[in-house]
């Protein structure tokens, strides 16, 4: 990376961005589906077709000068071929319906994709799919009908974010031309906190005082300790016995009896203190691994709480909680 | 950016694509097998084969510093003989070098780039050295296989068939707007001097030696295309002037050096001189293959003033021949009026004369002493030409065009013992004998007759059709042609020379050519299709030029104006897009009719015939029932068939159950067409 930016030459780009921006706003507004045609769809010619080009005035020159007329019945072949190009590439897009659903959700730190549905009534070649500086996806197969494809997008942290606009673009036919869009969906994504499992290792909760307070936060007589098994991979780490741990007897795993319909807390203050970004990222992970396992479980972000339950609903609305913390909802 | 950086091994293109490649890298670089130099030749050999190996053992990628080390040692080896291959010969080594060498190095997309586009300039290259019909649509051809190679690396099938016609409709979408740019589009001069290409010349040679072979004689490389516009002159009257050749050393004949060029303004200047021009006018055009020499042809006598040269600048000089200022290096064409009727009688001046009646003093000792002698029997000129015409027809002279090698005094021993030779034996013997015995002669070398075309009405000229023929100056008549070998071979100049070589076997210069083949009556009609194919080429398009271009405009659309040319252009821009417009509409709103509905419909009609119509508005199964009901064999095939069609027809279905079904619909298919058949031979056997 370049340390040093021009700092004017930073911000004439910034502008001419927010210029553009707000000038395709009004051009293509957002939408859940877009019909590519002439109104939303750009056409310039690539490197390729400049330098197409170029040759071509190149040819023009050598016919004149020997004064031959079947190279300059060539240069006009391809000068002609160029325009006929242009249209062909627009054609290639033009007439595609895309349609996306507007919410998206995912973690932090991995791949999320965003569905994208494509109807072609004829066949469509060479589409390429991306967000701002993203992953591409490109389409090896031809489209015909319908058909969804998945471009992904990718955040470090959690938050709810607009991906912005999506820019499709393809080459085809002789890559002479770029044919491009970039569509609005309104995407909203909403990333959850990357999931960290909370460390098996007994150094993480020495520093805390409230070590074990995770287990002692379940609310009293609903159930009782049944019986220690071994620890099998996968089982929450809450419930490992951390003090048989301690005196060298392996992994054990505490069982409880009633376990099933037990009620848990999920507190942030009862993470490990790694600062406030980390805690909530063993959240996500609890949040996850409860849901999993079927728990029932209510999460306590010290400024609201969501009372406890199980349900798909309940696990998006946690996982919402903890993407959009400190707000309490979108 | 692409996903194809990400997977760093891939190569930019399917194997199939490459093949492709390769073949069109070879048939290009083929075409310029004659331009090319054998060691680079021979490089380029290797560059392709390598290539091959690459393909079949893919580690066997040349490493880059052997790459840079062959492309630095081609470079020099190009600078060093640069000299002697010139300047454009020396680019187009480089040029096909590069194009060889480049398909070794193709790691990216710029690559592929790159070669496309150095392939397309090769095939222009090609086009500076011919540009006979033939040729043209081979490059066509190999156009539309690189651009077709170009679309299959956006196009999702590895074959190559498919791109194929993809780019084919595309070029002959844009066809039309080329045609009308090449009609339209100004056309300008040359914007500086390019290198003109060095090639072999070829045709007649600037000298003659009688103790030559003749090799011109055996080629039936076209010379030249004549089209007469008003009545062309008899078959024997056909003499194309080309060189006129009076300094005579002994052996060989050549053109003097001091010979004053008069171009059309000088002849202005000097018209008190020019005899007028008497008898009918015969007007033509001819159109020159490229020679890489001066010379043009031409019947006697030239209207100096009205020469129309296309693309060449032509002077007409004071021995009754026409040149052209620069080497013919391409199909060129010009208009020319002859009076053949009018004598060859500018003013012979004395040191013209003196020229004329130059021979070595020792030289042909023997013929110089029957000169003298046959001057003492024929004082008059006219009379003692004929009486060598005489000599040579009765004595036992035999044309041949494989003479013997002759040395020492070549016309004494061509006359006395030979006595085997060709025209250019017997048009030496016959001026040097006029010359010998004091009338001043020379030897003229042109072409003489030509293969007349009905089918466009042009005539061919060959380089077969090569002769020559001696002028005598005859007081009172100027210039008197005198043709020696009609005195040997009268059908040599009544009919040509083409069959002559036929029997004798002599196109022996190239096995495809269809001149070899003439006896077989198909093959000649089929050749001189062909030949009228490339004259209507060479007229149309090689030969249009801004004045033809001038010409049309204000015929077609009234005075010159640039805006009508910028009018023209731009509507048949529009025209094309819109055009185009309509064909994606169309191909937009084509339903994509289903196989199965085809199919479908052919049974419909088989059951109409047997009289079972389906009413349109009846669904598929509630006909089906209809059909068990009248035909209960049918229940179970025709069951399942309708079953499959609707499944078809109405389910979203992913590909390979759709593949699945149409296999199985198209199994019923078959199996009901049977049936069906059936019912009609049992209801034709039961009454």
């Amino acid at each position: 990376m370049k340390s040093t930016v021009n700092p004017l030459k930073f911000f004439i780009k910034h502008l001419i961005k927010r210029r553009l921006n707000r000038w395709l706003k009004r051009r293509i507004p957002a939408a859940s589906q877009h019909k590519l045609s002439n109104r939303n769809i750009f056409i310039m010619p690539t490197r390729f077709g400049y330098l197409y080009l170029f040759f071509v005035v190149l040819l023009f020159l050598l016919a004149t000068n020997y004064q031959n007329n079947v190279i300059m019945l060539l240069s006009y072949l391809m000068a002609s071929l160029f325009i006929t190009t242009m249209m062909h590439s627009f054609y290639n897009l033009s007439g595609i319906v895309l349609s996306s659903d507007k919410k998206i959700k995912g973690y932090a730190k991995q791949n999320i994709s965003f569905p994208i549905k494509i109807s072609a009534r004829n066949k469509r070649v060479d589409l390429n799919f991306c967000f701002d500086d993203q992953q591409v996806t490109h389409l090896s197969k031809s489209v015909t009908g319908e058909q969804t494809i998945y471009v992904s997008d990718f955040y470090d942290n959690r938050g709810v974010y607009h991906p912005g606009r999506l820019k499709v673009w393809s080459e085809y036919s002789l890559g002479l031309f770029i044919t491009w869009t970039r569509i609005d969906f309104d995407h909203e994504c909403t990333v959850y906190p990357e999931a960290i499992r909370l460390n098996n290792s007994l150094n993480s909760f020495t520093g805390s005082s409230k070590a074990s307070s995770l287990l002692q936060n379940s609310k009293p007589g609903t159930d009782d300790f049944f019986e220690l098994k071994t620890h099998i991979l996968g089982e929450p780490s809450s419930r490992i016995a951390w003090k048989q741990f301690a005196r060298g007897q392996g992994l054990l795993t505490k069982h409880y009896q009633k376990e099933e319909g037990s009620i848990r807390w999920l507190k942030l203050t009862d993470m490990p203190n790694h600062g406030v970004e980390k805690q909530l990222q063993y959240l996500c992970f609890m949040v996850n691994e409860y849901n999993y396992a079927g728990q029932i479980f209510g999460l306590d972000l010290g400024h609201g709480e969501i009372s406890p339950a199980q349900s798909e609903h309940h696990f998006k609305q946690c996982l919402m909680a903890l993407a959009i913390y400190p707000r309490l909802s979108a | 950016m692409t996903i194809g950086n990400a997977i760093p091994k891939k190569p930019v293109i399917s194997i199939q694509s490459a093949w492709a490649l390769l073949l069109c890298q070879m048939l290009s670089l083929l075409l310029l097998i004659n331009e090319l130099s054998g060691w680079m030749l021979a490089i380029i050999a290797l560059c392709l084969c390598w290539r091959i190996l690459v393909f079949v053992k893919p580690t066997q990628k040349p490493h880059r510093i052997i790459l840079l080390l062959i492309a630095c040692s081609g470079c020099i080896a190009i600078a060093i003989t640069g000299k002697e291959l010139g300047v454009l010969l020396s680019m187009l080594h480089l040029l096909c070098f590069a194009y060889a060498l480049k398909s070794l190095e193709m790691d990216s997309r710029k690559d592929f780039y790159q070669i496309i586009l150095l392939g397309i300039f090769i095939l222009a290259s090609v086009l500076i050295f011919s540009q006979s019909l033939l040729i043209s649509l081979f490059i066509f051809c190999l156009l539309l296989l690189n651009l077709s190679i170009l679309l299959a690396y956006f196009f999702p099938t590895k074959n190559v068939k498919q791109p194929l016609t993809q780019t084919t409709k595309a070029v002959l979408q844009s066809i039309p707007l080329a045609i009308v740019l090449f009609i339209f589009f100004p056309r300008l001069a040359p914007f500086w001097q390019v290198p003109s290409s060095k090639s072999a010349q070829t045709g007649l040679s600037e000298s003659v030696t009688p103790g030559g072979i003749a090799k011109l004689a055996r080629s039936s490389a076209l010379a030249f295309r004549v089209k007469f516009f008003t009545e062309q002159p008899q078959y024997n009257q056909l003499y194309w002037r080309a060189l006129v050749m009076d300094d005579f050393d002994g052996r060989t004949w050549k053109q003097s050096k001091t010979m004053p060029l008069i171009s059309k303004e000088t002849t202005h200047n000097i018209i008190g001189d020019v005899p007028p021009l008497i008898g009918t006018k015969t007007h033509y055009q001819v159109i020159v293959e490229p020679s890489y020499q001066h010379w043009l042809y031409s019947l006697a006598v030239v209207d100096a003033i009205n020469i129309v040269g296309n693309q060449i600048s032509i002077l007409s000089l004071p021995n009754y021949t026409v040149r052209s200022s620069k080497p013919i290096s391409q199909t060129s064409s010009y208009k020319i009026n002859s009076y053949t009727d009018s004598l060859l009688n500018a003013s012979l001046s004395n040191n013209e004369r003196l020229k004329n009646l130059h021979i070595p003093k020792d030289s042909n000792p023997r013929l110089q002493a029957k000169a003298l002698k046959m001057k003492e029997l024929y004082p008059d000129e006219t009379q003692r030409a004929q009486a060598i015409l005489d000599t040579i027809r009765e004595q036992s002279f035999y044309y041949t065009l494989t003479p013997p090698l002759l040395s020492g005094d070549e016309l004494d021993q061509f006359f006395y013992q030979s006595r085997k030779g060709f025209c250019v034996h017997y048009a030496s013997v016959f001026t040097f004998l006029m010359r010998a015995s004091g009338t001043p002669a020379r030897l003229v070398t042109g072409y003489l007759g030509g293969e007349y075309n009905k089918q466009s009405g042009h005539l061919s000229i060959y380089q077969y059709d090569a002769h020559a023929w001696a002028e005598v100056w005859v007081d009172g008549k100027g210039w008197v042609r005198v043709d020696p070998t009609a005195a040997v071979n009268p059908e040599r100049v009544e009919k040509g020379l083409s069959h002559t070589i036929q029997q004798e076997g002599l196109f022996n210069n190239d096995l495809l050519s269809l001149h070899r083949y003439k006896h077989f009556a198909w093959i000649n009609s089929l050749r001189l299709q062909l030949d009228a194919l490339d004259y209507q080429w060479a007229r149309l398009v090689l030969g249009y030029s801004s004045k033809k271009q001038y010409d049309l405009i204000t015929q077609w659309f009234g005075h010159f104006r640039p805006w009508k040319v910028g009018g023209i252009i731009g509507g048949s821009l529009i025209l094309m897009m819109m055009t185009l417009w309509l064909i994606n509409i169309r191909k937009y709103n084509k339903k994509p009719i289903g196989k199965w509905l085809i199919q479908y419909q052919q049974i419909l009609g088989i059951l109409k015939t047997k009289g079972l119509a389906k009413p349109l508005t009846m669904p598929a199964n509630q006909f089906s029932t209809l059909v068990i009901h009248t035909f209960p064999f049918l229940t179970f095939s025709f069951l399942a068939y309708t079953k499959c069609f609707e499944a078809l027809m109405y389910q979203p279905l992913s590909v390979i159950e759709k593949e699945q079904r149409l296999a199985e619909m198209a199994q019923y298919h078959r199996q009901l067409k049977k049936q069906l058949k059936r019912v009609e031979r049992k209801s034709a056997q039961t009454p």
